[in-house]
């Protein structure tokens, strides 16, 4: 849900909405309050999904993976279901929860980010229950009226399915332009195309891609932004043409024209027409002889008239919708005298090309389209636009370094056309070795080309650095507080044991936990504050190991004189074998003995620690959590850490569908599912588009 | 105590700008033990990419130290990177250069750090390096002691940017530790200028400033350096 405002105190009402909700039995509870309402819920809440999705972000020169959540409504018997863009459109991974709580793999169709709709289609054939899908019918928004009661569905916070009800409030629902709030998506102005319906049905983060329904249970709108207390929702009409050209063509076909229109100004005579505010470069508009300052009366027959904002929308799609490459008849008025002229469009291409990682550069890249190269004042789309650095990545190292917003030219005397060029040629230069060598890049920084030389090869193994050996005290300590100790009734200096490790040289030597440290071979230890015992650590980790240090304390009152031999500090003494799964985006590490004293873990424990486990990766999706002990994957125990490797390497290379992990968490032990996706042909299944017949006949453009 | 150490302070402060400060140090002898240790003392720079424990985001940080040389292997000091000194953090990839009176970059790679005197180990990433340059190892020599009030010289460079010429400041030895030998000293230091060269007026290194007005002695950086295997570095070093 994109949030334009989100004040705090909807933090209130959020807890109220998420106590209220039942987890699935919604219709049950339905009943007996609003018969009308039920009835209408009945007939959509079988369709009503909810979508976990793992999304590719550029961040740090990377695709970064992030876990979301949103809403979707299934619209054919075949699986497809209309959602956001925000929601789905950079999906890698998508899982669909359906209304009786089954979860389906689904891939994404196509999407749209002018109108923020995305089509996904549900993994059928991976799906256990029997029944046929049941979609929604999709109404008529340009029924709808302000007053008529209208019900969010979906799943606000990602929690399960759920109804909220409201009235519409506003069928023209835009950004207010004081705001200067704008609803951006890949380069797209949503706002240029989409007038919202705006209601009070209460919607949160994560009803994105729900349905907005109608009494008559229909859908009559697909729920995408917050204002405050008030709801947008896409129209139904608009969303269903776009659902179709995303089923059917794969993408939404749209022409350019080069207008920028605009509402005429206040001072104008003229009570008709749209102000032509800008007429595109090399556009269609130029070549017919637009000016800015005209205003357009009609545009291929029709009239156009944009009075408000409000009415920008609707100009700006009946442009778009003309067929590409149609010639239409544009009448205007210049300076009060009439104008007519010939305009033949062109394909509207995306504003931005999508984005594609290049590790072995550090960045994140794209092309240009003709859109992002004219808004760069570029003649052509040659090149590749940098969108994200890598702060330690070879062309952030180059001097001078290439940033993101510079656009890359040529790449060791080849003239670059796009990424896949880009690709291939560093395909061809890591082909001759993989070790970093010099390549000679030219690239633009707005009109300035500069020259640089990018240091290009396979990234270094990771760095295997030694921490010092240091000793220890085999014990741990606690800073004593003048307050602390009056309470206990010493004087002050000294540090409180509160751990003494087991089988270690301080217990041996008769350390106990709650004894008075006062003395470190005859020197009184001071230690009032907590950041003292770091102090007192530092203080014994100077002395040699095998030092035996003479120790003075106080237990029960009562002096005693100890001589503690120090041992290697087991933080340093102990290899963690760290191992780092680039599939699962996991690290482990070795249970060492400090972490079994820690978590007071019998030697019978026997399994891995999960150092790292990182954010959107697989690992992360299933559940598991940093600090989690992994006692056996796929039934077979890991007491080692190449033991875990060598299992999760071997579920790698047969690709397996799930990887069970039994855990221990605390004192609990659980199972956790890795369902990782392979680039294996079996994505094909989903890959086979098949046509849906719509619950409803696509209106007109 | 407090009021004697401010007294003193103020006493140097105020001797400083006449050159009184820095007793024997004079104009002479600093010339020359600039010159002996031309070789001695350089910068580093580069990157550190790491995964947080906490946040379990990768972060990036960008390295800028002095270095010195501990043998003519290319072995050489520096103050630590905060995340190479933490254990709770996985450590992507490093990426460090010495640069070179000449202009030239050296990469070095992390043998060992030590988060309790903040001070890492750089080896040569190639060994063929050691014989392109020259790298004139200071003289460790625990023997050397400073006393309360002893002036000392400080070595140090800065980037290229402000020019890559060894720069000086004379400090003042304000008080002695024992276990463990430390100094402080009545000066405090900036960014990238931890672990510099500590010169008495006999031109001997007396320990190594780490940046927090402390200095620690020669004993305890023989120890740390005595850590490193040199074969295993030798073996481990690509050629």
């Amino acid at each position: 849900m994109k949030t334009v405002r989100w004040p705090a105190q909807f933090a209130l009402l959020f807890l109220w909405i998420v106590v209220w909700l039942p987890g699935s039995g919604m219709i049950g509870t339905l009943e007996g309050s609003d018969p009308a309402v039920a009835w209408a819920v009945e007939q959509t809440y079988r369709s009503l999904v909810r979508i976990t999705a793992v999304s590719e972000v550029p961040g740090s020169g990377r695709l970064e993976k992030q876990l979301g959540a949103g809403s979707g409504v299934i619209i054919s018997e075949q699986g497809h279901l209309l959602t956001n863009h925000h929601v789905a459109g950079r999906g890698t991974r998508l899982r669909c929860r359906l209304y009786d709580g089954e979860e389906v793999e689904a891939r994404l169709v196509a999407s749209d980010a002018l109108t923020d709709l995305a089509i996904l289609q549900l993994d059928l054939m991976r799906r256990k229950n029997p029944e046929r899908l049941e979609p929604a019918r999709l109404g008529d928004s340009e029924g709808l009226r302000v007053g008529d009661v209208v019900l969010a569905m979906g799943s606000p916070a990602g929690v399960s399915q759920s109804v909220t009800k409201g009235i519409v409030s506003n069928l023209q629902l835009m950004m207010p332009t004081f705001s200067r709030a704008e609803l951006w998506e890949e380069g797209e102005a949503v706002g240029s195309v989409v007038r919202w319906i705006g209601h009070d049905a209460v919607i949160f983060p994560g009803n994105s891609g729900g349905p907005l329904v109608n009494l008559e249970g229909e859908v009559v709108g697909i729920n995408e932004i917050v204002f405050g207390s008030l709801g947008g929702a896409i129209p139904v009409n608009l969303a269903r043409e776009v659902a179709h050209q995303l089923i059917h063509r794969g993408r939404v076909e749209r022409s350019w024209t080069g207008i920028e229109g605009q509402p005429r100004p206040r001072n104008q005579q003229e009570n008709r027409g749209v102000l032509v505010g800008g007429v595109l470069p090399e556009s269609p508009a130029a070549a017919a002889g637009l000016e800015p300052g005209d205003i357009l009366l009609e545009y291929d027959g029709q009239i156009v008239d944009v009075r408000i904002p409000e009415d920008l929308p609707a100009f700006n799609r009946l442009l778009m919708s003309t067929p590409v490459g149609r010639t239409v008849e544009l009448r205007a008025l210049r300076d009060g005298q009439p104008l007519t002229l010939d305009l033949t469009t062109e394909a509207r291409g995306k504003a931005q090309g999508e984005e594609r990682e290049l590790p072995e550069w550090g960045m994140v890249g794209r092309d240009l389209t003709r859109l992002s190269a004219m808004e760069r004042q570029r003649h052509n789309t040659e090149g590749v636009l940098v969108t994200s650095v890598g702060l330690a990545s070879a062309i952030a190292m180059a001097k001078p370094p290439i940033l993101s917003g510079d656009v890359m030219v040529e790449v060791g005397g080849h003239t670059l056309r796009n990424m896949a060029h880009l690709q291939a040629l560093t395909a061809e230069h890591l082909q001759q070795g993989s070790e970093r060598r010099p390549v000679l890049v030219k690239f633009d920084r707005g009109r300035v080309r500069y020259l640089t030389v990018v240091h290009l090869g396979n990234e270094p193994d990771r760095p295997a650095i030694a921490r010092a050996r240091r000793p220890g005290l085999s014990a741990e300590l606690q800073a004593l507080s003048p307050d602390l100790a009056q309470a206990l009734g010493v004087g002050r200096g000294g540090a409180l044991v509160t751990l003494v490790y087991p089988g270690r040289s301080a217990e041996r030597a008769g350390l106990r936990q709650g004894d008075l440290l006062v003395k470190l071979d005859g020197d009184s230890v001071r230690c009032e504050r907590t950041e003292d015992v770091e102090d007192l650590y530092s203080l014994v980790r100077r002395y040699r190991v095998g030092h035996r240090i003479e120790c003075e304390i106080l237990r029960d009152g009562n002096p005693l004189a100890l001589s503690i031999e120090l041992e290697e500090d087991l933080q340093t003494a102990e290899d963690r074998q760290r191992y780092r799964d680039e599939t699962f985006d996991l690290t482990l590490e070795r249970l060492t003995e400090l972490s079994r004293i820690h978590r007071n873990l019998p030697s019978t424990v026997s399994g891995v620690n999960v150092a790292q486990v990182d954010t959107g990766g697989w690992a992360q999706l299933a559940g598991l959590r940093g600090g989690d002990i992994i006692l056996a994957i796929d039934g077979k125990p890991t007491g080692q850490v190449s033991e875990a490797e060598a299992l999760l390497q071997q579920a790698r290379a047969v690709q397996t569908r799930q990887v069970v992990l039994f855990v221990q968490r605390g004192i609990r032990t659980l199972f956790v599912e890795l369902e990782p996706s392979w680039p294996s042909p079996e994505a094909a299944l989903s890959a086979s588009v098949v046509t849906p017949e719509l619950t409803s006949p696509p209106s007109s453009p | 105590m407090n009021i004697y150490a401010t007294c003193v302070r103020t006493v140097l402060v105020l001797m400083l700008p006449t050159g009184i400060a820095c007793g024997q140090l004079t104009p002479q002898n600093i010339e020359s033990i600039v010159k002996q240790h031309e070789n001695s003392i350089f910068f580093l720079t580069g990157t550190i990419r790491y995964l947080c424990g906490q946040c379990t985001q990768e972060h990036s940080l960008r390295v800028m130290n002095n270095v010195v040389v501990a043998n003519a292997q290319g072995l050489m000091l520096a103050g630590t990177a905060g995340p190479l000194a933490d254990p709770e953090v996985e450590i992507r990839q490093v990426n460090l250069q010495v640069l070179m009176p000449d202009g030239t970059e050296v990469p070095v790679r992390v043998v060992l750090t030590d988060e309790d005197l903040g001070v890492m180990i750089l080896a040569l990433e190639k060994l063929e390096d050691a014989k392109r340059h020259v790298f004139q190892p200071l003289t460790l020599n625990v023997a050397v002691h400073a006393q309360q009030l002893d002036p000392l010289l400080l070595l140090r460079r800065h980037d290229q940017a402000t020019g890559y010429a060894l720069s000086t400041a004379c400090v003042r030895v304000h008080a002695v530790e024992t276990r463990p030998r430390r100094l402080y000293f009545s000066s405090g230091f900036r960014p990238g200028e931890s672990l510099l060269p500590c010169f008495d007026a006999a031109g001997q290194l007396v320990a190594l400033a780490l940046g927090d007005q402390t200095a620690v002695s020669s004993e305890e950086l023989l120890d740390l350096i005595a850590q490193i295997e040199q074969p295993a570095i030798e073996q481990s070093t690509s050629p």
